[in-house]
């Protein structure tokens, strides 16, 4: 490599990134030595805060800088319903609707034969505490994928014994979607979850 | 950019960029090999439903400087009865970690037989079978056949002894089954009782309709199980990952 020794190794570590290729990786090194002193020193600060700050919530393990996550701590919440999401990012999107007034747990990933994730490694065990705390229905809502719908017939065996309620989000065509294209996957559950209007 | 037109399977996928996929594809004519399937992630595309595993495409693929794009693309059979239980999801996930594991990229060797033989497993695992692993397992020896791995079953791999109706050994790396006395000869050796050779012969006899006939007792299938986990370690190159979890799977009753 062509750089200086400091300049290349701001390119390594940011070639690390997910979706940063070597070029791009370059424009941001060079974007951050152009940029002045502070501003470059309030995007480390950031990153050594979020790293120092943020932790997991002991109820929902949901990411939060408080000692229990904001959603845990809304007294106005209805604690019957709990709706389980894969990823705190999953979290924010039904948040987003402002449709949703139940509390959340996150399971930080997804269940995958293909990587051999199994359930010791999500936050498996620490659901089934809190669904014995008077919840009376989970809402699995896990992507329509492979990973999804294995993590979903996973926690449904394992919570139906417990005798809660457990249902899962309707999967079919998305908003602006083309039924031409549709998958027979797809389009078998748009039919399964069709509702009379 | 060139283009060519192929049946394939979706062997598995990982994420690039912000809205790509890299789909990992077992294809009826050039064999295994990797293709961008762009704008994959947005949630209204065309292309997300394709790229999810053991889905039947026909694909017209452009030829890219390191990876080929996937220009066209239609779903032939998405397999939606995979996905209605655990069992199926993990069976069907093992199958193709299985076929990522031991087909090598762009190899075409045999590559329609195993495309065809793939595509049969997947619909034969769509069905309702007497015991859950007999689909997978015959497919699992045929392929061994094809890729000129079979176990040897009937004699002994060391002294050619005939084998049947008796406790025999059986050893990955000695490539099949042991009589008693040259079990010892093998360092991974493990018994197998008469009744599971009797079945793991059938298993490489029995036409593909009766496969989902057969039914070995409890401890013949824990038998079965192990030979050819066992086996398909020693032979694939790769940690096949699915293993452990569908052993999981399996111990739930699934």
């Amino acid at each position: 490599m062509h750089f200086a020794k400091p300049l290349a190794r701001l390119v390594s570590e940011l070639e690390r990134l997910p979706g940063i290729g070597p070029k791009s990786a370059q424009r941001m090194a060079f974007h951050i030595l152009r940029q002045p002193r502070e501003e470059a020193a309030q995007l480390a600060n950031a990153i050594l805060q979020v790293k120092e700050s943020i932790r997991l919530c002991p109820e929902c393990s949901n990411f939060t800088d408080q000692e229990i996550c904001e959603v845990c701590s809304d007294t106005r919440r209805d604690r019957a319903i709990m709706c389980v999401v894969a990823e705190t990012r999953d979290l924010i999107a039904m948040e987003k609707t402002g449709e949703y007034k139940g509390i959340y747990h996150v399971l930080q990933g997804l269940l995958s034969p293909m990587d051999n994730i199994t359930p010791d490694m999500l936050k498996i065990r620490e659901l089934f505490p809190r669904i014995m705390n008077g919840v009376n229905e989970v809402i699995l809502a896990l992507n329509p994928t492979t990973e999804g719908q294995t993590t979903t017939f996973y926690l449904a065996s394992r919570l139906k014994p417990l005798g809660v309620k457990v249902s899962q989000i309707a999967h079919g065509l998305p908003a602006g979607g083309d039924l031409e294209y549709a998958d027979q996957a797809t389009l078998i559950s748009a039919l399964e979850w069709r509702r009379e209007i | 950019m060139p283009t060519y037109t192929t049946d394939a399977i979706v062997l598995g996928r990982r994420n690039l960029g912000e809205h790509d996929r890299i789909l990992t594809l077992l294809t009826r004519d050039y064999g295994k090999l990797n293709a961008v399937a762009k704008g994959a992630r947005k949630g209204n595309s065309k292309l997300s439903g394709a790229t999810e595993p053991f889905t039947q495409l026909k694909l017209m693929l452009a030829t890219g400087r390191s990876l080929d794009i996937i220009s066209q693309c239609e779903i032939s059979n998405s397999h939606p009865a995979l996905r209605s239980d655990i069992g199926r999801l993990t069976r069907s996930s093992y199958l193709c970690d299985l076929l990522d594991c031991l087909i090598h990229e762009r190899d075409e060797t045999s590559i329609k037989a195993i495309y065809d033989l793939s595509v049969a497993a997947l619909s034969l695992l769509e069905k309702e079978s007497v015991w859950k692993d007999s689909p997978l397992h015959g497919f699992e020896f045929r392929l061994l056949t094809i890729l000129g791995y079979m176990p040897v079953l009937n004699h002994c791999v060391l002294c050619d002894m005939e084998l049947s109706d008796q406790m025999v050994a059986f050893s990955a790396s000695q490539g099949g089954v042991l009589c008693p006395q040259h079990a010892s000869a093998a360092s991974d050796h493990f018994g197998i009782s008469a009744d599971t050779l009797q079945t793991l012969q059938d298993f490489a006899r029995v036409g593909t309709e009766k496969l989902c006939n057969l039914n070995p007792g409890p401890q013949s299938i824990l038998h079965i199980n192990r030979v050819l986990r066992e086996f398909m370690k020693y032979h694939s190159e790769r940690t096949i990952k699915s293993i452990e979890f569908l052993e999981s799977i399996r111990a739930m009753g699934n």
